[in-house]
């Protein structure tokens, strides 16, 4: 009964998502403010009536109603309480349902903002209806294509339960941070459409939705990074990427949304760029739409097969209908997007950054051909050719690091026109740091040239990201009689937007060094011939002891989980470092298999195991190691980034303030 | 600030020196692994042959083994499973064939790319020769200003 209101409210919101866009529309063209109003109205009501939805479902999945199919599928009478609230993005007609939840709930919080004391009310109505239309379709999605609703005639007694592949925290929070990461975005795309439609030749649409460009760039960098580590912790592969195409559909609308971030900057600063910030925000828009229907159409095969229907063809109508729409209104508007301005030099500011946003992009179109190289070639020559990590390591690797090299340049420049000397100067001790590094990891050991020279260039950029922190402080320190903590926190709180930027700097450079560290001196293998009880095998610098298997009570009731238990000890010295207990989960009513690694070793050496496979109840086993160096720097670096996100959010105002730009030079006149 | 950065310089030496100085392992290697991870899975979409724990899998690992043991090199076995199945069984695409134009695609596009920039930048440079300096970039904060300052004037 509930359920059933639940979709009637569904139902409910695609109405008002269609009477808000056409009364938004409407309002605007008639100049008339009560229209407008009602329309925003409308957009404002789709969060309670998608939440009241997502509500029916949650009622259904906690009283066990398998009479709707879609909690049979997820469900079970022994799923806990916790995942049976968490199932409700558990499997394709869900997860539409509460993708459509947050992005009404970023729609709604876009709709009560004081539109009037942010001044910028001329955009609200076409605002309103780009996010009415695109909500709109996602509903439409879920009411006509994948409805989580739909009730069997004959209810089975008890459901499937839940993807054992989604029983873990990561998987749980990584999915809506991914949606709120998209919907986030969705936002500026909005109000680039508003000021587009508005004829407006500013920066307001850029300033006025700074804020949320940010918000959802966090959670798309969150989301990626809780995916990683859901990767690492569950799937057993050894490690935390794997270039499948469900990891690159949000990699690569990051690397367009990141550009974009940087570029915004450069509007707002210098006057140039407009075309192309309005390209970055309608690519990363579309990129969001092409990612999806890839994923959910089950074209590409990934992790995320159980998100696989048939509302493909659906996506990819809309794709092309929105990139039509988006490149028309576009190209209608080429006269008031010019540059207020022309590049003074190759060697400033927004010289580097186009250099950063090109190099970011060409990274991005990387990622994305060998993600649909698989159907290109199905296409050509009839094979579906797979294209493993080694071509995404290989081909993306290099852009990355210069990706990396610009972060510790690209702030030493100047906006307009910097000088060498000047630069060079400021350059030499950070070399000197990196440098010096690269000698003491030659004196220690290493011998490979490209790991060495990567390290030495993280070395470079994170002397040259604290370099911009120490001159910061000591600039307030001197001119202000500051304490050196006083100093710092008012460094942050004065100036958030760039000191938490370079914050988002150093966790990318440790979140490199850990990338490197484990690209290039991790290791793994598996143990031949298997291991007898109680005897050892050595990896390394570990020695492993075995000790046997047993059955264990599975967390779930509903499958069969046997585990080994290995000690592990010093392989120089003996000492008994740890006990591990690596197993494996049998699920008999999804036959699947998952193996959990056990993890052990230092904070700098992670030793990853695998129970690869047993014979003879136990008197046989053998055993996959990983070893990843500094592959713990992945997490803190990521930690760190999210942290300069805080920085630069925190006391953000609503709006930004238009910069007083001083008038054009001389010389370079205005076309 | 000699003292930041040396002891920066400290810092991250201990922090990466303790992972290159250790040769690498003497590990009990197994070559059907080596070869298995040189292998797309056939059941685990987007895995490696010897990360995958399926029935099929483990054929397939038994069919190296076999080979092997049989005095095949892993060249010899790789190409065996290539002519099978296909470049589509290879974890690394070859770089001539049908996956040429994948390795291409990524060069070519940053080639271009760069190219493009290099032309605004060319052209801009040349406009910037015949224009006097540039005006000072301006700010809303003083501080950033003085920040700007000491940055170009590289103190």
């Amino acid at each position: 009964m509930l359920t059933d209101l639940g979709h009637l409210s569904v139902i409910f919101a695609f109405i008002a998502c269609l009477y808000a866009a056409v009364v938004s529309w409407l309002g605007a063209q008639r100049n008339d403010d009560r229209l407008v109003q009602s329309g925003r109205l409308a957009a404002l009501m789709t969060f309670p009536l998608v939440l009241l939805g997502c509500l029916g479902l949650w009622f259904a999945l906690l009283t066990h109603d398998f009479g709707v199919k879609y909690v049979a599928n997820v469900s079970s009478l022994s799923t806990p309480v916790f995942f049976r609230i968490t199932a409700l993005w558990g499997s394709q007609e869900g997860s539409i349902l509460f993708w459509c939840l947050i992005m009404s709930a970023f729609v709604a919080a876009a709709m009560v903002r004081d539109w009037d004391a942010a001044g910028d009310k001329p955009l609200l109505p076409y605002v309103t209806m780009t996010m009415a239309l695109v909500l709109g379709f996602f509903l439409f999605l879920e009411l006509f294509l994948a409805n989580a609703f739909i009730r069997s005639e004959f209810p089975p007694q008890d459901g499937r339960g839940l993807n054992p592949l989604l029983r873990h925290p990561g998987m749980i929070i990584h999915p809506p941070m991914l949606y709120a990461g998209y919907t986030g975005l969705l936002v500026p795309f909005a109000f680039c459409v508003a000021s587009l439609a508005t004829r407006r030749s500013d920066d307001l649409w850029l300033r006025s939705s700074r804020r949320w460009t940010l918000v959802g760039w966090a959670f798309l960098t969150a989301g990626l990074l809780l995916g990683a580590r859901w990767a690492h912790d569950v799937l057993g592969w050894g490690g935390y990427w794997g270039w499948d195409p469900s990891e690159n559909k949000p990699l690569i609308t990051w690397l367009i949304a990141t550009p974009f971030l940087h570029s915004a900057m450069i509007q707002e600063k210098r006057g140039m760029f407009k075309n192309w910030n309005v390209f970055l925000v309608m690519l990363t828009f579309a990129s969001m739409f092409f990612g999806t229907a890839f994923i959910r159409s089950g074209l590409l095969t990934s992790v995320h097969a159980f998100a696989a229907s048939d509302i493909g063809p659906v996506f990819m109508v809309a794709l092309v209908i929105i990139l039509i729409a988006c490149a028309a209104l576009w190209m209608s508007r080429l006269d008031v997007l010019r540059s207020e301005r022309q590049l003074d030099s190759v060697f400033s500011r927004e010289g580097i950054f186009l250099i950063q946003n090109v190099l970011f992009l060409s990274t991005a179109f990387t990622v994305f051909i060998g993600t649909i190289f698989p159907i290109l070639s199905e296409a050509l020559s009839g094979t579906k050719i797979t294209v493993g990590p080694p071509f995404f390591d290989q081909t993306t690797g290099p852009q990355l690091a210069a990706l990396v090299l610009l972060m510790g340049v690209a702030p030493l420049l100047a906006w307009g026109k910097s000088s060498y000397a000047a630069v060079g100067r400021q350059m030499l001790v950070p070399v000197g740091v990196a440098l010096a590094v690269m000698a003491a990891l030659y004196l220690t050991g290493a011998r490979q040239p490209v790991p060495m020279l990567l390290f030495g260039l993280c070395a470079y950029t994170l002397a040259q990201t604290l370099m911009e922190y120490v001159r910061g402080v000591r600039a307030r320190m001197r001119s202000l009689n500051e304490s050196l903590p006083v100093a710092l926190l008012r460094l942050l709180e004065r100036n958030q937007r760039r000191y938490g930027g370079y914050l988002v700097h150093l966790g990318v450079v440790l979140l490199a060094i850990g990338v490197i560290g484990k690209g290039f001196y991790g290791y793994d293998t598996i143990t031949t011939p298997a291991v007898k009880l109680n005897e050892s095998f050595t990896v390394g610098d570990y020695t492993f002891t075995y000790r046997g298997i047993r059955p264990v009570p599975c967390e779930f009731n509903d499958c069969q989980t046997v585990q080994a238990m290995l000690l592990v000890s010093s392989a120089r010295d003996g000492r008994v470092l740890d006990a591990i207990f690596p197993y494996r989960d049998h699920y008999p009513l999804q036959q699947h298999t998952a193996t959990i690694p056990a993890i052990s070793g230092t904070f700098n050496e992670e030793v990853y195991v695998i129970l690869a496979g047993w014979d003879n109840n136990g008197a046989t086993a053998s055993f996959q190691v990983y070893i990843n160096p500094l592959i713990n720097w992945i997490w803190i670096g990521g930690i760190i980034t999210i942290l300069g996100f805080f920085v630069s959010f925190w006391k953000m105002p609503e709006r930004e303030p238009a910069l007083i730009r001083a008038p054009r030079p001389a010389g370079v006149a205005a076309r | 600030m000699r003292i930041f950065y040396a002891s920066l310089s400290l810092f991250l030496v201990a922090l990466l020196a303790a992972h290159p100085a250790q040769a690498q392992p003497p590990a009990p290697d197994e070559p059907t692994y080596r070869i298995a991870k040189q292998l797309n899975c056939p059941t685990c979409a987007g895995r490696n042959l010897a990360d995958c724990p399926t029935e099929t899998c483990a054929q397939w690992k038994a069919e190296i083994k076999t080979q092997l043991d049989a005095g095949k090199s892993a060249e010899e076995v790789l190409a065996y499973f290539q002519a099978r199945f296909g470049p589509t069984v290879l974890q690394e695409p070859p770089k001539s064939g049908v996956t040429a134009p994948l390795w291409a695609a990524p060069a070519g596009a940053a080639l271009v790319f760069l190219a493009s920039v290099g032309l605004v930048m060319w052209r801009a440079a040349r406009r910037s020769a015949a224009t006097p300096a540039p005006a000072a970039a301006e700010h809303n904060d003083p501080f950033i200003a003085e920040l700007e300052r000491q940055v170009r004037a590289g103190e």
